[in-house]
């Protein structure tokens, strides 16, 4: 039965412009912490502003999302209630990283494990989508 | 197992259909046709069924050949048309998105054998019952009911779950569903088509009737397939192919039965039944044939034939066939109709699926909202956020409360949470040329840490958003948009970046949660906010529209003097995780009053400074609302620009935005109340504008109203009449600043 919880993440900082080393350059794709989400564009879960100063740009946004995190072998089925994107383990497994709707909500989804996917969620919005997955977890129990 | 139908009690067997337990029993009839109210009977064993309808439970209009018998079902039977009543009982809808390789549509032993064929994630989805196939996801019960551009098919999974399903390759083996013939009275009970006969057991005193088999096509056409005329078969079989959809099995025609010959039979025609859902008979489609309708989509449009429940499935290729007689022309000639989505009803509960109650939409709260709440507030919906609207005390009506909080700020200090305000990081070397080309007034000139007031207009030229920019860093801005156009500001700017100048070197980012606001606003805002900060917030230190970095009550902060009030105010920004603690400590150094949407929409008001959306609806310009100064004279191009010499932007009766002022200052104006300059002038009286905004205020002690008023500012002293339904109220227009006009109060309490 999948399990939802909160993970903490510190710091989050979005930074724009040339690839840097160790950033992945396939399409959603993740390198470790570093989340691919556009050409010019990545996610570094853990990184701070101040150690990107000489990125095009970069920009705190570690309050700007909430990571939630559904462990368990029933959780891409969870999520497949209310996702359209292709979430069996083929297309969408660790590693990969997408941003997307779940239900009414943006979300950016993180495959960290075999059996467990990250969304992170702007927090105003998180607890719609808790309430949402808590939903559907229950639907699928069933 | 007991079972009761129309009042009666019957035994049932575990797994049998509603129908097949009631032909059974022996009740061939029990059933009434919609219009006629003739006698009817189960006629089929299928999906086609157009007789046997019955209410179960909370389904209104289901078909009993497709009901399975469960201890103590209830059924009615329903004559044609159900009636949606409120739920007995909570059900649970849901949907589910799925991906494969192959879909097959249909388990018969064509499903099955494409099923088996593989090709990688194969799902097999069955009408009825289905045994397991190996390496094969099976969903039986499941009705494919729509197939959409993509290889998206849509389907029903035991009337509970709505399936989308994107495969890359869809194979339909749909079959075949047997057609009625044509005799006087095929409508009585008993008439049953041969197939059904037989797997219900040859019924004593049942008629078996078969005209032959017309292959289920409507999803093969729904996918963009074209059809041809069988004669063999005696109807249309699919035609040409497809990328991605095949036809397997009888769908196709292959291996269907000789269709017998055809031909119109003696007797009353209005006897001789097309259309069982409708009551339509041989008659009817004479008469559309005599009115001239040659086209089978006119004839079903004249004659109601397969608009039913059914559309048409075991009406349709009659209708075309007698027709097709009667015309005296090859029923290949007539055409088809048009098959849609969805080949089954959906019940729109269906469709809600979980999106309601609870889950309906996002509702969007700040990281205040938990100490909101334990404050009392009422909160209003701006777009999905909540915001608090006021905070009553204990036996304080709205009014009184927002007088209250009003006066606070204007008197005093008050507190607003205003983390809700869009706010979108700008950077990059191109970035004050961005912003010069989208906000109506320079942003360039401004200085490192400072802000400025600007306003965005479509290329219409009509105010879009407005806000507050500042400037953080050379090539580092952050602008702030209203409420509830957050994301429509950053798309419209991501748009022109993208698509019109992508040469700029901008990044855009949104940054609207990773900020906790709160205004502190004021006369004695500097004495509250001073003991909590090292920031140097003396006038001369801290000047209007200045930002600073500094600490407050501990938390890394910057501090803003902007002011949406008109009194001397301060936003206090920090990281949205810090937000609570941030109001916490504010409230408890004391003197402070919370004060809500409404009381700051009657302060903004006061200084007549708009509220994008609500006293403008994107037919209102900069300078109608009396901003020609945030219009720059100097920049050689914005968004905008040129509408606005545009003869009629010019215009100088255009709507205009002006203060209204009650006769009766006890008199509060209905928002989006017309005004008149005559109201005794027979109609249709010349309406002059209407009003936008209105509220009571504290601070002059009185009502007052904004409204944008046709040559609004060449009418300041006129009377106008606003019409309510019951009276007529006279009100006297007047400059829109109502509020301390020279703004003397920016930078605290007047000496």
């Amino acid at each position: 039965m999948a399990v939802l919880r909160e993970v903490p993440v510190e710091a989050q900082v979005l930074v724009r412009g040339e690839p840097r080393p160790r950033f992945p350059l396939e399409p959603n794709t993740s390198a470790g912490d570093v989340l691919w989400l556009g050409p010019d564009e990545w996610l570094v879960l853990g990184g701070r502003e101040a150690e990107y100063a000489d990125a095009a740009v970069a920009v705190d946004v570690s309050a700007a999302r909430v990571v939630l995190e559904l462990a368990g072998d029933d959780a891409r089925e969870v999520l497949a209630q209310g996702c359209s994107l292709d979430l069996r383990s083929g297309s969408f497994g660790p590693g990969r990283c997408a941003q997307t709707l779940v239900a009414r909500t943006e979300a950016i989804l993180h495959c960290a494990g075999d059996d467990a996917i990250r969304l992170l969620v702007r927090p105003s919005f998180a607890p719609y989508l808790r309430a949402w997955l808590e939903d559907a977890i229950d639907g699928v129990r069933r | 197992m007991r079972f009761s139908f129309a009042g009666v009690e019957y035994e049932g067997r575990e797994g049998e259909t509603l129908a097949a337990a009631l032909v059974r029993n022996g009740v061939l009839g029990g059933f009434r046709s919609p219009y006629r109210d003739r006698p009817r009977g189960v006629f089929s064993d299928g999906e086609e069924e157009p007789n046997a309808l019955v209410r179960v439970g909370d389904e209104p209009l289901a078909r009993a050949t497709l009901v399975e018998l469960e201890e103590g079902l209830v059924a009615e039977p329903v004559a044609g048309k159900g009636r949606l009543e409120p739920p007995r009982r909570e059900r649970r809808y849901d949907s589910m998105h799925a991906h494969c390789d192959v879909l097959v549509v249909g388990a018969g032993p064509a499903g099955r054998a494409a099923a088996a064929a593989g090709g990688g994630d194969v799902i097999l989805a069955e009408l009825g019952r289905c045994a397991p196939l190996d390496g094969v996801r099976v969903l039986e019960r499941t009705a494919v009911v729509g197939l959409y551009d993509g290889n998206l098919a849509v389907a029903v999974e035991r009337g509970r779950r709505l399936w989308r399903i994107r495969a890359r390759r869809i194979v339909l083996a749909t079959g075949a569903v047997e057609r009625p013939t044509l005799f006087e009275d095929n409508d009585r009970p008993g008439v049953m088509l041969a197939g059904a006969f037989k797997r219900y057991g040859r019924p004593a005193g049942a008629t078996p009737v078969s005209g032959g088999f017309t292959p289920r096509v409507q999803l093969w056409r729904q996918a963009g397939g074209r059809l041809r005329w069988d004669d063999r078969v005696g109807a249309p079989v699919p035609d040409g192919e497809l990328r991605a959809v095949a036809c397997a099995g009888s769908v196709t025609g292959e291996g269907l039965p000789d269709a017998p010959p055809f031909a119109l039979p003696d007797g009353e025609e209005g006897r001789i039944f097309v259309d069982l859902e409708r009551d339509a008979t041989v008659a009817d489609v004479r008469r559309a044939v005599a009115a001239g309708l040659r086209s089978v989509e006119h004839v079903k449009r004249y004659t109601t034939i397969g608009t039913g429940p059914g559309q048409g499935r075991t009406s349709g290729v009659l209708a075309t066939r007698v027709a097709a007689e009667l015309l005296g022309v090859h029923p290949g000639e007539l055409g088809t109709t048009t098959a849609r989505p969805p080949y089954l009803p959906v019940p729109f509960a269906l469709l809600a699926g979980r999106n309601r109650g609870p889950l309906f939409d996002p509702v969007r709260v700040t990281p205040l909202h938990e100490r909101h709440v334990e404050l009392g507030a009422v909160f209003e919906d701006v777009g999905q956020w909540k915001r608090p609207r006021y905070y009553p005390r204990s036996g304080e009506e709205m009014d009184a409360a927002v007088l209250r909080e009003c006066a606070a700020v204007r008197e005093r200090v008050g507190m607003q949470d205003v983390s809700t305000l869009g706010k979108i990081d700008v950077q990059g070397p191109d970035a004050a040329e961005l912003l010069d080309r989208l906000y109506t007034n320079l942003i360039s000139t401004l200085p490192v840490g400072m802000c400025r007031y600007g306003v965005m207009c479509r290329a219409d030229g009509m105010v879009f958003d407005d806000g507050v920019v500042m400037r953080l860093g050379e090539g580092r801005f952050l602008c702030t948009t209203t409420t509830g156009n957050a994301a429509a500001v950053l798309a419209w700017m991501e748009e022109w970046l993208q698509t019109e100048w992508p040469e700029l070197r901008v990044w855009l980012a949104s940054v609207t949660e990773q900020w906790a606001a709160v205004a502190v606003a004021g006369p004695d805002a500097r004495e509250f906010l001073q003991p909590l900060t090292g920031v140097a917030l003396d006038a001369a230190s801290f000047p209007f529209m200045a930002i600073r970095e500094g600490e407050v009550v501990g938390i890394p902060a910057r501090v803003c003097r902007v002011s949406f009030s008109g009194e001397l105010a301060f936003e206090v920004w920090v990281d949205g995780r810090r937000g609570h603690e941030l109001w916490r400590a504010l409230e408890g150094a004391g003197g402070a009053t919370p004060y809500g949407t409404e009381a700051m929409h009657v302060l903004r008001a006061e200084k007549a400074y708009p509220i994008v959306g609500q006293d403008t609806d994107g037919t209102v310009t900069p300078q109608d609302l009396g901003m020609d100064w945030v219009v720059s004279k100097k920049k050689g191009h914005f968004v905008g620009k040129r509408s606005f010499d545009r003869p009629d932007t010019s215009r100088a009766d255009r709507k205009q935005l002006v203060a209204v002022l009650p006769a009766d200052p006890d008199e509060l104006l209905p928002e989006g109340a017309q005004l008149v300059a005559d109201p005794d002038v027979p109609p249709p009286v010349p309406m002059l504008g209407h009003v936008t905004s209105s509220y009571r205020s504290a601070a002059l002690g009185r009502t007052f109203a904004l409204a944008l008023v046709r040559g609004g500012r060449g009418r300041v002293g006129e009377t106008v009449h606003a019409p309510l339904e019951d009276r007529v109220v006279p009100a006297v227009l007047a400059e829109p600043v109502l509020y301390d006009p020279e703004g003397r109060r920016r930078d605290g309490r007047p000496a």
